[in-house]
């Protein structure tokens, strides 16, 4: 640790945004050693199957920034991916409609979470936890033991659309990123979440608001989740009660603890998320490349954030 | 002939990495440069020096907390290198903290037994004879304190108070006290120098480190000054005298009174009418006028900062009403406060004053984003300015904006929360202990700065434990006892300490 925050060195720069370095080797590697590895068609699935985790790992910096947690993101999922078949195919509301309507739903979970958390003062671990279960039974409840397939094209072209022959799904990722980056960087509120995150007490006295301030972070943590609870349904071509689950959450946790993200609070690199989620992506890719077992993969997974840990509290020993 | 049973010469410490204590690559600035120290049975030698003067350094390197990166220390007669204050407190030498190290969420009893509780044949903490045993150590000391209470409803003073019980319940023959006094009443201080008399008479020596000249004339046999890390010189009592030690600290002469100069304005600012702080307390009623610095005096726990809270609006009142510019303020906020122009600097710096792990920039302008940055957006140039201009007119001693509050020395951590809270260019201030463990020059230039804005126009709040402090800045002084005002002290000739201490304890 130094004595300063930043120094303009070259060496600080890298350190501080290593994941994105780390990244930068892993896709190198893959290319060198992993057959077809670095082939576009393999490039252009993984920038498919990346849009909805990085957006998922953005979605949890937020509330990762103030020191809490919210494992009921996936459930978040499952409520709105079930809503949305029957929004479409039952309802048959419009496209534009049914997005509304799914991320008001998101934007409602998040205000429960919110709420619990700041007015009743309940640690965010245990409520979000009981909230992911209410939210999974609800989704069972609603979804009255039917998915909906064969999803209307008016509706899927929202995510099936290709661009300069991209999928449309990544540049939503990438807006998105962007402008959280500009919020949690560089806005007013990103520098009160942060501080929140730092010392609440003291930022309490110095005149943040830090009710207001962590029940947005939880709205915005749900909306965000139900926008990709949208990607992902267009992309399985399914709405179901089953999408995401346990472990949607702990992926994107993962993403972003990899992406240098404290669990403790206060320390959120957005670009470094980006990277996080792409380097779990290429991993995947590898597994699925060598034909590798699934479960090695979860175990690579497993360890790769106990490291992610590891070097977060060598960093954060100072605290 | 009295044994030297210390001795460090040639210390010189580089800047660190505050968790490992290890010197940070790629810097040769040194805390400490060739300093010299020593200590003999059953003496009391005081050490003196401006704000990161290198006192608190060279003392963690006696208790063990840091490592010294050149010289030597002798420890009865072998030469020591700690690693960790266990094995300094195994060597008998004992450490009161200034920023005191206690766990304010357990109770006074296992704070003061923490990571040394007697066990039994189980492995299970005894814990009556914990209790039983803490609350000795500390009756010992003068004090009455329920050893069941959680630390944290103690007020500063009186968690000291346990901080100093548990350092001497080790067979210390060296105690090391850091500002011991900075938060105990004329009382309690008269009953510690008693307990250091005592302690002398049973051979254990103590290293006092203090800003409080006539304490050190009290109690001192040797007084060493230090200055910019390093070891200026060493006196002996007969010798000492006020104006060669603060011309040794700071180069230059200084006044030791501070004399006023603004004059308070007509129109009341602040008033609280019928306000109680708690269910069982009295209603009370005071005003600020613009332009005007008040005082509130009274003894620990009598409930000057839970006043000072409430009007803020950090906790709820149980009663009555704030009036701010003529206008009732109710649903008060400290947030709500700010906007208004209140804001209030708190008694604890490490724990709600500051963010410790943020560098000085954000710290500076945490209060003020709303009002620096109308537009949402941070505007790093005007952020650079902001700080700037607050560095330097607080004369804060740091590397830049970007240097971690942490790792500057108390005084200075204490100029940043100033800074905060004049960044926010405020109506009100409210300052709970402002000059709590901060040397005498810098004391001096707090006090000009809030003459300086009360003639401006600033109204101020202020609540101290130095009577001299309060005497020296206040149009009038408001005493606390039991939760209420029971008085108020307006008339100059009035504004003596022997008067404002009858009024404290109600005689």
């Amino acid at each position: 640790m130094s004595a300063r925050k930043s120094k303009n060195t070259v060496l600080t720069v890298v350190k501080q945004n290593a994941p994105i370095f780390y990244l930068v080797i892993f896709v190198l590697i893959g290319c060198l050693f992993i057959p077809n590895f670095g082939s576009r068609a393999n490039f252009l699935n993984i920038l498919r199957q990346s849009a909805a985790p990085i957006i998922s790992c953005i979605a949890m910096t937020f509330i990762l920034i103030t020191g809490n947690i919210d494992l009921s993101t996936g459930y978040i999922v499952s409520l709105v991916s079930i809503s949305c078949g029957i929004m479409v195919k039952t309802l048959e509301l419009s496209p534009g409609l049914v997005i509304l309507l799914c991320l008001l739903i998101g934007c409602a979970a998040g205000a429960v979470n919110g709420l619990l958390v700041t007015v009743f003062q309940i640690p965010s671990f245990i409520v979000t936890l009981g909230t992911g279960m209410i939210l999974t039974g609800l989704a069972q409840l609603v979804s009255q033991n039917t998915s909906y397939h064969d999803l209307p094209d008016g509706f899927r072209a929202f995510a099936k659309a290709e661009p300069f022959s991209l999928p449309i799904t990544i540049f939503y990722a990438i807006i998105i990123a962007f402008i959280v980056w500009v919020v949690l960087h560089k806005s007013v509120f990103g520098r009160e979440l942060r501080a929140l995150g730092l010392n609440a007490q003291a930022s309490r006295i110095a005149g943040i608001n830090e009710k207001k301030s962590v029940f947005i972070t939880f709205v915005i943590s749900g909306c965000l989740t139900a926008f990709c609870s949208i990607l992902m349904t267009i992309r399985v071509n399914c709405a179901q009660p089953d999408l995401g689950g346990s472990n949607f959450s702990f992926e994107a946790i993962t993403a972003a603890v990899i992406g240098g993200t404290s669990l403790l609070g206060g320390q959120v690199n957005v670009p470094c998320c980006v990277a996080g989620a792409l380097i779990i992506k290429c991993i995947e890719s590898w597994i699925n490349i060598l034909n590798l077992n699934y479960y090695l993969y979860q175990a690579i997974l497993g360890i790769a954030i106990l490291v992610a840990l590891v070097a977060d509290a060598l960093k954060n020993r100072a605290r | 002939m009295k044994n030297k049973i210390l001795e460090l010469n040639h210390i010189t410490k580089y800047i660190f990495n505050v968790s490992t204590g290890k010197p940070i690559r790629g810097t040769e600035i040194k805390i400490l440069d060739d300093v010299h120290f020593d200590l003999y049975e059953g003496e009391v030698h005081a050490l003196l020096g401006e704000n990161g003067a290198g006192k608190s350094t060279l003392m963690k390197i006696i208790g063990g907390i840091i490592p010294y990166d050149e010289g030597s220390m002798t420890l009865n007669g072998k030469e020591v290198q700690f690693h960790n204050s266990r094995e300094a407190r195994a060597r008998g030498i004992a450490f009161v903290h200034q920023e005191l190290n206690l766990c304010t969420n357990i109770d006074v009893a296992h704070n003061f037994y923490l990571a040394n509780e007697p066990t039994g044949k189980l492995g299970l903490m005894k814990e009556k004879e914990m209790y039983r045993k803490s609350a000795e150590a500390i009756r010992a000391l003068g004090f009455e304190l329920d050893t069941h209470t959680k630390l944290g409803k103690l007020s500063t003073a009186q968690q000291q108070i346990v901080e100093i019980s548990k350092a001497l319940s080790f067979d210390s023959k060296i105690i090391i006290m850091d500002e011991p006094t900075a938060s105990l009443t004329r009382k309690e201080i008269d009953m510690l120098f008693s307990l250091i008399h005592d302690l002398k008479n049973r051979g254990i020596s103590i290293i006092y480190i203090s800003h409080r000249l006539d304490e050190i004339q009290q109690i001192g046999d040797r007084m060493t000054v230090m200055r910019d890390g390093c070891y200026i010189g060493t006196m002996e009592r007969v010798n000492y005298s006020d104006e060669q030690a603060v011309n040794m600290m700071a180069g230059r002469i200084t006044k030791n009174i501070f004399e006023k100069e603004h004059v308070p304005g007509e129109e009341t600012v602040l008033e609280a009418k019928g306000l109680k702080i708690g269910e069982a307390t009295e209603p009370l009623d005071f005003t600020v006028k613009r332009g005007e610095v008040v005082g509130l005096c009274g003894l620990v726990g009598a409930g000057r900062t839970e006043l000072a809270r409430t009007i803020y609006g950090e906790r709820p009142d149980a009663g009555g009403e704030v009036w701010y510019e003529e206008a009732l303020y109710q649903k008060r906020s400290p947030g709500l406060s700010i906007k208004k122009g209140i804001i209030y600097l708190s008694e604890d710096r490490k724990i709600d004053g500051l963010i410790t792990a943020a560098d000085v920039s954000e710290n500076l302008v945490l209060s003020a984003l709303h009002k620096l940055f109308p537009k949402g957006i941070i505007d790093r140039k005007r952020q650079k300015q902001e700080v700037q201009r607050l560095i330097e007119e607080f004369n804060i001693k740091c590397m830049d904006g970007g240097q971690i509050v942490s790792t500057l020395s108390g005084g200075n951590q204490q100029k940043v929360s100033l800074g905060k809270c004049f960044a926010v260019e405020p109506k009100v201030l409210i300052l709970d202990e402002p000059t709590r463990g901060i040397d005498v020059n810098t004391k001096f230039e707090i006090y000009h700065l809030i003459d300086q804005a009360a003639k401006n126009g600033l109204s101020v709040l202020v609540i101290s434990s130095e009577m001299a402090e309060l005497i020296g800045m206040s149009d009038r002084i408001y005493i606390m006892r039991g939760g209420t005002i029971t008085g108020m002290v307006s008339e100059k000739e009035e504004m003596t300490q022997e008067n404002l201490v009858a009024k404290i304890i109600g005689v």
